[in-house]
């Protein structure tokens, strides 16, 4: 370290903390400066893996029934996201070949709209499903029973749904409009009618297990039919919502925290 | 070098045999542990300074471990026990971490 | 202060200063005193039998212990962390996949709106782009709040008098249940919200919220607490019309009876990732838009005006 006294380098007492700090954090080539951020390495190394097995604690914590249906819940989405993926790459490797060109790249994003179509509740579907009909004649049915439904048949694998005349969506609501419920602000009138498209058998039995739908409405008093169709068409359509304050990021999506 | 062979023997003896803890002793082995490493880095010290004696070193060693696990039955009997035994544990821990940077010291003048 | 004979400033700290400066038994340098003054050396043997059988029963003392006190790996123990393992590569392997058709997707939508763009097709492209925002397979930014949904903390269980009969019931009330976010994220769609995640999460028509035993899941995926719901909506109205509605209040009740936290706070800027892998296995079109003809004539589809009710949620 320079000890010169000359008035543009004054001795090393008289610098100020931050002169002395910025002359620290100066690079140089020493090996005890490679030792330095050697060790500054491993520390952030060492500070990364302890928050990364913070998060794993959590899994530790559980009982080995919850492991079980998570690891269940996570093969289920490592399947799905594999069929999607092989479809998507299908798709991209034909639109990218160029050999079947613009009639290919016209056909997916028709077949895209449609999907999203579906998604988005402004096209109408139809395919296997399952019809739900739940007769409240004391109104005993309350909003928390049918958002409890349509979470367990989204759960089910459902892929569009709509009770009474209402097409269910990701941003529909359930409430409370006098002695029934409401969904989306339009009241739904008993008995109440459910219909869902997806794997028929796995809809109707997630809908039979436990604590589930058909137990809650027997519980109140109220009955409940599951029949399963092999087509069944959802007609209701919702509005297509343009957001007014949620605006499109161009970056891809970030990863998910767990 | 006898002693660290007696250590060693300790050690194999131990582990082959896999001699029961009583259960009233078990919640109580933790602190004698830790008290006995500190009557033992404390030997290794005061060989290093050159003043070991093994009279002091076996009634040190003894009376760490007694009086520790003394301090942490008192503590349950009080309903203070975890915060007894984390102030042992302090305590112990801090003399162990003088005397092994003593030795460090001795080892390796660094 | 009259003077003692230590006088020393910080006499009164003799404990730290003992053990931290003397940490060495005095008992060693007081023998060794004693024998330099009776002429012999300051340190006894280091061979003598007693010190071998200390050295024999400390070994004895370290090696039991440490065989009665290590974590036992019981068979469930081993079951327990085979699993932890393959829920973390099965965790590890979903994401990657995400990733994949993440960077698939925007690579369809490039060769997509080039050849669009050259078929004259541009109203496809803004229609699609307008479904893939409704849907949620973008990311979005806007306005909105974020609610930090957590357990309630440990102790509060004990200072609770009405806790201890409903513990003791077997059900821990200061958890955080799927049906208690599900209700809250139902009162933020009520509330105007336009777009919704869970710890970053997107929630779209087929994104569930359920529970395994204790864990929630968003999605098949399993959550790790705090839970983080974020919302983008009207600056003015979403916070306001949330606190008033099902959702606020029930948020409120699960605070104040169960001492679960529920942090509001609004943001002038939050950013909802989307979902990219979304899609449909079993639902058709009932009219589809895929042309079998060529790419010239105007494909079919319902039109926007629909004979039933299309209410939206505010009065």
């Amino acid at each position: 370290m320079s000890q010169s006294s000359s008035p543009t380098n004054p001795p090393p007492a008289a610098r100020s903390p931050w002169a002395r700090l910025r002359l620290m954090a100066r690079p140089r080539a020493t090996k005890a400066n490679a030792f330095a951020a050697l060790l500054a390495l491993l520390l952030g190394f060492a500070v990364a893996t302890q928050v990364h097995q913070n998060q794993v604690v959590g899994l530790e914590s559980l009982r080995q029934s919850d492991l079980v249906a998570i690891l269940d819940n996570a093969t289920l989405l490592s399947s799905r996201l594999d069929q999607n993926a092989r479809e998507l790459q299908t798709t991209r490797d034909q639109l990218v070949s160029g050999s079947t060109g613009d009639a290919a790249a016209l056909k997916a994003a028709q077949e895209r709209l449609d999907a999203l179509g579906v998604l988005a509740g402004t096209a109408r579907a139809h395919g296997p499903g399952i019809q739900i009909t739940i007769d409240d004649p004391r109104a005993k049915v309350i909003p928390t029973l049918l958002l409890d439904a349509i979470e367990e048949l989204r759960d089910a694998g459902a892929e569009a749904i709509q009770v009474g005349d209402v097409r269910v969506v990701a941003s529909s609501s359930f409430g409370q409009s006098g002695s029934g419920v409401a969904l989306d602000g339009t009241k739904l009138t008993q008995p109440y009618s459910i219909l869902a498209i997806g794997d028929a058998q796995t809809m109707s039995s997630a809908m039979e297990i436990p604590g589930g739908l058909s137990d809650n409405v027997r519980g109140l008093g109220s009955s409940i039919t599951v029949t399963q169709r092999s087509d069944l068409t959802v007609g209701a359509l919702h509005p297509l919502s343009e957001p007014r304050y949620a605006r499109p990021v161009p970056s891809p999506a970030p990863a998910a925290t767990p | 070098m006898i002693p660290a062979l007696g250590l060693i023997v300790g050690l194999a003896v131990g582990l082959f045999l896999h001699p029961a803890v009583p259960l009233p002793l078990q919640p109580y082995l933790p602190i004698a542990v830790i008290a006995a490493l500190d009557a033992v880095f404390g030997g290794v010290r005061a060989v290093l300074d050159g003043i070991f004696n093994d009279k002091v070193f076996v009634v040190s060693f003894l009376s760490n471990v007694v009086v520790a696990a003394f301090i942490v039955f008192l503590g349950d009997q009080l309903g203070v026990g975890s915060q007894l035994s984390t102030g042992v544990v302090v305590v112990l821990g801090i003399r162990i971490f003088s005397n092994v940077a003593s030795i460090r010291r001795h080892l390796f003048r660094a | 202060m009259s003077a003692t004979p230590r006088g020393r400033p910080d006499a009164s700290m003799t404990l730290i200063t003992e053990m931290m400066q003397r940490p060495l038994d005095p008992g060693y340098a007081a023998a060794a005193e004693s024998r330099q003054k009776a002429g012999l050396p300051p340190a006894t043997s280091h061979h003598g039998p007693l010190l071998v059988i200390f050295a024999v029963l400390i070994g004895a003392l370290l090696a039991t212990s440490a065989m009665a006190l290590r974590t036992p790996t019981t068979a469930t123990g081993q079951i327990k962390s085979a699993l932890v393992g393959r829920i973390e590569a099965s965790r590890a392997h979903a994401d990657a996949q995400t990733r994949f058709i993440a960077g698939l997707s925007s690579e369809i939508n490039a060769a997509q709106a080039t050849a669009l763009g050259q078929q004259s097709q541009g109203g496809l492209a803004t229609e699609l782009a307008g479904l893939e925002i409704a849907a949620g397979t973008v990311s979005v930014i806007g306005p909105g709040m974020v609610i930090t949904v957590d357990d309630a903390p440990a102790d509060v269980g004990s200072k609770n008098p009405n806790a201890d009969p409903q513990k003791a019931a077997g059900v821990d009330l200061g958890k955080v249940r799927d049906a208690d976010l599900q209700i809250i994220v139902n009162g933020l769609w009520m509330a105007g919200a336009e777009a919704i995640s869970v710890n970053g999460h997107r929630l779209t028509a087929r994104a569930a919220i359920r529970s395994a035993g204790e864990a929630i899941l968003v999605n098949y995926r399993s959550l790790v607490r705090p839970y983080a719901i974020t919302a983008i909506g009207d600056p003015g109205s979403l916070s306001v019309e949330f606190a008033d509605n099902a959702g606020g209040s029930y948020l409120q009740s699960l605070k104040v009876n169960y001492g679960i936290r529920g942090d509001i706070q609004t943001r002038d800027s939050v950013v909802i990732p989307g979902e990219p892998a979304l899609s449909l296995l079993a639902a058709k079109p009932v009219q589809s838009s895929v042309t079998k003809e060529t790419p010239a004539t105007t494909f079919g589809r319902t039109p926007s005006t629909t004979p039933q009710q299309t209410t939206e949620t505010s009065p």
